[in-house]
């Protein structure tokens, strides 16, 4: 399997002047990302082997030259959200200690309000070193990915360089990259799904658009539109933005060859618009957890038959070539736990092996893991995998076992297209996003013909839109603290 | 007709009640005003003050005290 590195280094030297990043401001060329990526990397190396390296950048062609950088220098990166809080930042700062810091000079500012001098910053707007001729030999990482946890304190998932190659060679099989693509670049550098669009276009000579401005991130229909893209990759909420912003229209997607989302369930009606304005357009539904790196399922749809594959989400296909899914510890052998199995299994989480033990299965405390449990129930229904819900949502009400995930199904199930539903104050609740008026004396009985009494909520609350997090994930959290009382 | 009100418009767009925003209330501080309340709200600004929607005032109206300026400054104008 090849490397990154020499799969980018190989693609540059045949592609030339051959536009790798695109924005409004301008293009840079394979031949020019290739000698940002070589003089980073030299710049590196002359502060340590094989170095730890925070990459502080917005998206940009800097940012993803970097990561190459690193990896070409033998290294591994954790990349950084520069939008998120101040205290954000700095958790991961603290916790990754980088032995170099690669961003600009806002980075110095940020460095400095950490307490820490601009000794360990490498400032990309800076004159930089001569280019590095030759890769050195990879690191056993890639990259170390920080997650929000559940105490608050972030925690770092250590993917593996043979994972993210094993990743980047089969996404290279199922979206047929050519260099005529061009590509959207949506996630944050922060979160995995950018792994996706940063190494499967500049590792196959497509052409990467990242989408950092204001307007691009609220309207994104207008970027697919104004740079023709072939190639579209988001969390699913993202399309509920191009529906409302009316953008889901033959005007705006016909350039689309491929849509592929991962991060959360995706909606029938997300694909019910995507086809209705784009007939020929191909899908995929992906699945994985970041320690996973990045998705390990793929289930292509089409508009001739996305709707077998639609239940109150959508199906989320079968593991990739490689990886082994399996359904543990449920009723019966078509539902239980997801358990991943395979190379794309990280290494465990950055420097916490209680948490790695806890979740990631292997041969004994110093061996990579083998396996991940993922925390997330599934079921196999007429052949077609479904995504249930986290297995850490089970609750208790009046002495009852009860998923949340089922309740919000179940509402799904009643016409409600975005639901979650929380406990708080020991009463349950439910959070519906509704385009429309709602009636909830019909809602609440058709719940009961769905889940026992005790699990239909008492507390029903209308949004025309749910809140998200910065990953555009449902922000399950901020409601809980809006409508808890002390 | 006459212009609505900074209130009217954020309350119209997000579809929340008036009484649920105050002058803290923005992007991410209110539970409906997030990245989809801000396109509705950006809509509304440029159908009702004429407002060009682009990354800077995009990035300027996240708040409702911004608002609330620029709206003052039209009245001012326009009077």
């Amino acid at each position: 399997m090849k490397d990154v590195v020499d799969l980018f280094l190989t693609v540059a030297c045949e592609l030339g002047e051959h536009p790798a990043v695109a924005t409004d401001d301008g293009r840079v060329t394979y031949t020019e990302l290739s000698l940002r990526v070589r003089s980073i990397a030299a710049a590196l190396l002359e502060r340590r082997d094989a170095p730890r390296v925070l990459i502080h950048l917005p998206q940009c062609a800097d940012a993803y030259a970097t990561m190459f950088a690193v990896l070409m220098a033998g290294g591994y990166y954790a990349p950084v959200n520069t939008d998120a809080p101040f205290a954000r930042q700095r958790a991961v700062l603290d916790k990754f200690n980088p032995d170099v810091v690669v961003g600009t000079a806002a980075s110095a500012e940020f460095l400095s309000a950490c307490g820490l001098t601009s000794d360990i910053l490498i400032d990309v707007g800076q004159d930089l070193p001569a280019p590095l001729p030759k890769p050195m030999l990879p690191g056993t990482l890639a990259y170390v990915l920080f997650t929000s946890g559940s105490t608050g304190i972030p925690k770092g998932v250590m993917v593996g360089r043979s994972g993210l190659n094993h990743y980047v060679s089969w996404c290279h099989r199922a979206m047929n990259v050519t260099h005529q693509d061009r590509w959207s670049q949506h996630p944050n550098i922060a979160f995995d799904l950018s792994v996706l669009d940063i190494f499967g276009a500049l590792c196959a000579g497509a052409c990467l658009y990242p989408l950092g401005g204001a307007k691009d991130r609220l309207f994104p229909g207008d970027a697919i539109r104004r740079h023709q893209l072939t190639i579209w990759n988001s969390v699913p909420s993202v399309m509920t933005l191009i529906i409302r912003a009316q953008h889901a229209t033959p005007e705006f997607l016909r350039s689309l060859r491929l849509a592929t989302f991962c991060g959360e369930p995706l909606l029938p009606e997300h694909l019910k618009a995507l086809f209705d304005a784009a007939p020929d357009l191909s899908v995929h539904n992906t699945y994985g957890p970041t320690e996973a790196t990045v998705s390990c399922t793929l289930l292509p749809l089409n508009s001739n038959m996305y709707q077998s594959a639609c239940r109150a989400t959508v199906a989320i296909g079968e593991a990739i070539e490689g990886m082994e899914l399996r359904l543990e510890g449920g009723d019966n052998a078509n539902h239980g736990e997801i358990v991943i199995y395979g190379p794309q299994v990280a290494r465990g989480y950055w420097r916490d092996s209680e948490a790695t033990q806890a979740a990631f299965l292997s041969h004994s405390p110093q061996s990579a893991p083998y396996a991940y449990r993922t925390g997330d129930l599934a079921e196999r229904v007429d052949g077609q995998l479904y995504f249930l819900g986290r297995r850490d949502t089970q609750v208790k009400l009046m002495g009852h076992r009860l998923e949340l995930e089922e309740v919000n199904a179940a509402l799904r199930r009643c016409g409600v297209p975005q639901a979650c539903s929380a406990v708080i104050n020991g009463k349950l609740h439910a959070f519906l996003e509704l385009p429309g008026p709602v009636n909830l004396d019909r809602l609440k009985s058709d719940l009961l013909l769905e889940l026992e009494a005790f699990a239909v909520p008492g507390h029903f609350h209308l949004f025309d839109r749910l809140p998200r997090n910065m990953n555009d994930k449902i922000d399950v959290r901020s409601l809980i603290e809006a409508f808890h009382t002390p | 007709m006459p212009l609505p009100t900074p209130l009217e418009l954020i309350a119209a767009a997000l579809e929340c009640s008036q009484d649920s925003l105050n002058e803290h209330s923005g992007l991410a501080r209110h539970p409906q005003w997030d990245s989809l309340g801000h396109l509705r709200i950006m809509m509304a600004l440029e159908d009702a003050y004429g407002i060009s929607i682009t990354d800077a005032s995009i990035r300027e109206f996240e708040t409702f005290s911004a608002i609330l300026a620029a709206y003052a400054l039209a009245q001012k104008s326009a009077g």
